[in-house]
């Protein structure tokens, strides 16, 4: 036995310890808590996905959603198989603990010179492009591809005949324009989805080819440790759309509305740890700058946003008042706030954009991702009201073909 | 549950040392009665059914100790003792583990896989040590069934080894010492096993996986791949008994070591007596040896015995002919160095003469099919439809390399000889990134434990 023995001896016990008395103090008030009824202990498994997140079918069928385990009808091994998995997931570290560790993994994943870090859930396993930005390797085969391009061509032929344009915009990845040595699904299968829908006779922007004509460097388009692309991008975007309305569809709007010069900048350095940073955590790629953009003319706006839970939430005022949700900037927190959200807030089966000031009554429906979000509040200067639809969000409609005609848009925009 | 995980590190293990060294400290049964219960637990958690097999298994082996010692002057009965701990022993190895195999191949019936108990392989040939060591006179049959419990299912090597054999064990269930130098020593061994297994392998597995899971990989990937998965299975395996053996000093028994380097092997002989030690010492003394072993008057039927072992070898593994395949070129090999001598004299050659075998021989094993094993080897000996190489292999080797470089230095005793606080140094930071590869919840499979 040896001093250094002794030493190594103690960090065991220390990190053992603190291990110990963290977790067993949470497994006890749970347990306190389950046998006193004051709170009710859960019986689902904690994996860490959305309940709220189902699938994206056009028309729900009826047993869509996550099935949830019903603890009464399992038999005694299935039991003990589920205290022990509540178990262990109390002795999972805290997120303070967890989110150090991600950044101490992180940095060493760097020190080594990795630009592939590989995670227990497949799809989020991320790459390091050009030594900065980062990204999700997509793990999807084409068979979903498939279904979506019949699905956009069934309801092409149906808005069709009903005089309703449908455009087609896919937001691209930066996975799919990375030039990487490696098997590259998601550009063969966007590839696969705009081709296809062209030669079906969908309208579609390529929104890439767009991105290319203004002469900026794709990546940096976009947060560096985040899928999305940026504000900045959104409000062009924005302006893009509106402008491919007016050529095509006769929208007119007024130009400088969305001209830049028309808005206020407002940057916060080193502010946002995106989706695939706080995988790997702030120290192997850097922190990205957060940029949120506010009209410097009068707006006079109104949302109802319709909640998972079935409930509607109105806000009504100015854009900064009914767009913006500041509590998500008030502070950096890289594991738990997403500046991102400051814009809509997040994800929502439905939301309703009225504009009280707009000079024309168009109405526009966009089924959307979570890209649009940085869109849509600039498109509702533009129009009397937008619908924006969330298919992958509980709550929505159950059947989109119906949602449209009961709404009766001017133009169907899907923005993916 | 695995001992890379939080639940065994700040749930299981600090209830069990709290129970041992405190409430239990004073009494030597109850001690044992305690880690007997504390491993049935460990057993039962994710495995509540088969744990009743493990019992079942150990309270009949008892049984037949119990049997043994009584009719120790009846050679007869010892026989019939010993017809019956194999019979049993190995049906119960039969049903669970061979069965559907023989269905398959050899009827025209599919039957569908038995879910295997973990560790099946581990502790049968556990239990049958037991009664084979009581025959031999090497340790006196246990009074109480409960201690024959222990021995079988004590939980630093009831599920990958080492096969603890009954006579270095016996001893220690009642006369062993717990110390604190023994306490720090076992800290610092499990540390360096927890290192092994979540640094090294489980980041190397991610290499070997990409080779192995691609239809046909090209050259490059090949050897990248069967170079992976030989450095991936030793950390792995390796690793397990480094933390079962510093579990057991913490608990004042003293596990047999199961690996000595057998990368530096200059002979195929020379790697299995450096590789799963316990497993190699136990076809030994309890097949090779009773079959005549060396000393036997033909050269056929040495030849013969050697077969035996190394059959049986490659069945413990596993129930696919890869399996089988793997443990008859071991057969071969081994029957041809005794035989006429050559590895002696192939010098420093006789490492790469080695460790070629080996890896290929890691190529058999990982493979799910003869056909698979057959297409990989070619790509090995530059039959690939992809070429020599692929952009994306340079890739993935260039992603891994500090990871690939890690494990080939620590395979050697190049350790040992960096001073001791460099040493120190490199265990305390990487324990500390390994739980930071635990937190992140990364990807963390046991291979031994499909055995």
């Amino acid at each position: 036995m040896s001093r250094s023995g002794i030493f190594l001896a103690g960090i065991f016990t220390v990190v053992i310890l603190i291990g110990t008395v963290s977790g067993n103090s949470k497994l006890f008030k749970d347990i306190l808590y389950a046998l006193t009824g004051l709170k009710e202990m859960s019986f689902s498994s904690d994996d860490g996905t959305d309940p709220d997140q189902i699938g994206e079918s056009f028309i729900l069928s009826a047993d869509t959603g996550a099935a949830k385990q019903q603890y009464l009808g399992l038999g005694t091994v299935g039991k003990i198989k589920l205290i022990e998995g509540k178990i262990e997931d109390t002795f999972k570290p805290s997120d303070t603990v967890r989110n150090y560790m991600i950044s101490l993994n992180g940095g060493f994943q760097r020190i080594i010179c990795r630009t592939f870090v590989e995670d227990s859930d497949k799809g989020a396993d991320v790459i390091k492009i050009d030594g900065k930005y980062l990204a999700r390797l997509q793990t999807d085969d084409i068979s979903g591809y498939v279904s979506k391009a019949n699905d956009l061509t069934e309801l092409n032929s149906f808005l069709s005949s009903r005089g309703i344009p449908l455009v087609f915009t896919h937001v691209p990845y930066k996975i799919e324009y990375a030039d990487i040595p490696i098997e590259n699904r998601a550009r063969d299968n966007y590839r696969y989805l705009n081709d296809t829908l062209i030669e079906n006779g969908v309208t579609v922007i390529d929104m890439k080819n767009e991105l290319d004509k203004t002469g900026g460097d794709f990546f940096e388009m976009y947060y560096r440790t985040d899928h999305h692309w940026k504000a900045e991008t959104g409000l062009w975007c924005a302006d893009m759309l509106a402008g491919y309305f007016r050529d095509n569809y006769g929208f007119e709007y007024n130009e400088k509305v969305l001209s830049p010069d028309s808005f206020n900048f407002q940057t916060l350095d080193d502010y946002f740890l995106g989706s695939h940073g706080r995988r790997v955590g702030p120290l192997y790629a850097g922190t990205d700058d957060f940029t949120f953009i506010t009209p410097s003319f009068e707006t006079s706006l109104e949302t109802d946003t319709l909640y998972s839970d079935g409930v509607w939430q109105n806000r009504t005022g100015s854009f900064e008042q009914v767009m913006l949700w500041k509590e998500n900037i008030d502070s950096i927190d890289y594991f738990n706030k997403s500046p991102y959200a400051t814009y809509l807030n997040g994800d929502y089966p439905i939301m309703i954009f009225k504009n009280n000031m707009a000079d024309n009554d168009r109405k526009i429906l966009i089924v959307k991702h979570s890209y649009a979000n940085v869109t849509m509040p600039y498109l509702a200067l533009l129009y009397k009201e937008i619908t924006a639809v969330d298919l992958r969000r509980r709550g929505r409609p159950e059947n989109l073909y119906e949602f449209i005609e009961e709404n009766e848009p001017d133009l169907v925009l899907f923005m993916w | 549950m695995v001992f890379s995980s939080f639940v065994f590190l700040f749930f299981f293990l600090p209830f069990v040392l709290a129970g041992y060294y405190g409430i239990f400290r004073k009494n030597r049964r109850a001690q044992n009665i305690f880690l007997t219960l504390a491993s049935l637990m460990f057993y039962a958690w994710g495995e509540p059914v088969f744990v009743f097999v493990m019992i079942g298994s150990a309270l009949v082996n008892w049984l037949f100790g119990s049997l043994s010692e009584r009719y120790g002057d009846s050679s007869k009965a010892q026989h019939m003792i010993t017809l019956c701990t194999v019979i049993v022993n190995v049906s119960i190895l039969f049903v669970f583990k061979y069965l559907p195999f023989l269905v398959n191949t050899f009827t025209h019936l599919q039957m569908l896989d038995i879910a295997l108990p973990i560790g099946i392989s581990f502790f049968t040939f556990q239990a049958m040590s037991y009664v084979f060591d009581i025959q031999r006179g090497r340790g006196r049959a246990l009074k109480n069934p409960v201690d024959a419990v222990l021995y079988i299912s004590f939980f630093p090597q009831l599920i990958a080894g080492p096969i603890v054999r009954y006579e270095t064990i016996a001893e220690q269930l009642y006369n062993r010492c717990e110390t604190f130098a023994d306490f720090v020593d076992g800290t610092e061994r499990f540390m360096c096993g927890f290192i092994k297994k979540v640094l090294i392998a489980n980041n190397i597995a991610y290499l070997a996986d990409i080779a192995f899971d691609t239809s046909v990989p090209s050259v490059l990937m090949a050897w990248v791949g069967a170079a992976a998965y030989t450095l991936q299975i030793y950390y792995d395996f390796s690793a397990y008994s480094d933390m079962a053996i510093g579990l057991g000093a913490m608990f004042g028994f003293k596990l047999s070591e199961n690996f000595d380097y057998p990368y530096t092997s200059k002979s195929v002989s020379e790697f299995w007596r450096r590789w799963h030690i316990s497993l190699g010492t136990w076809f030994r003394d309890y097949v090779y040896f009773p079959l005549g072993g060396s000393r036997v008057e033909t050269k056929s039927r040495l030849v013969f015995n050697l077969f035996v072992v190394w059959f049986l070898t490659g069945v413990w593994h596993g129930a696919n002919w890869t399996f089988i395949i793997w443990g008859l070129m071991y057969f071969v090999l081994i029957a041809a160095e005794k035989l006429t001598g050559f590895a002696k004299k192939l010098g420093a050659f006789g490492h790469i003469y080695t460790m070629f075998f080996v890896m290929l021989g890691w190529v058999l094993f990982r493979s799910e099919s003869i056909p698979c094993a057959a297409a990989y080897i070619s790509a090995l000996f530059g039959f690939s439809e992809k070429g020599v190489y692929c952009a994306s292999d340079i890739f993935w080797l260039e992603n891994n390399i500090v990871f690939m470089a890690a494990g080939i230095i620590f395979s050697l005793p190049a350790a040992k000889k960096l001073p001791r606080a460099v040493q120190t140094a490199g265990i305390a930071a990487g324990f500390i990134i390994s739980l930071s590869y635990i937190a992140k919840e990364s990807y963390d499979p046991f291979i031994y434990f499909n055995f």
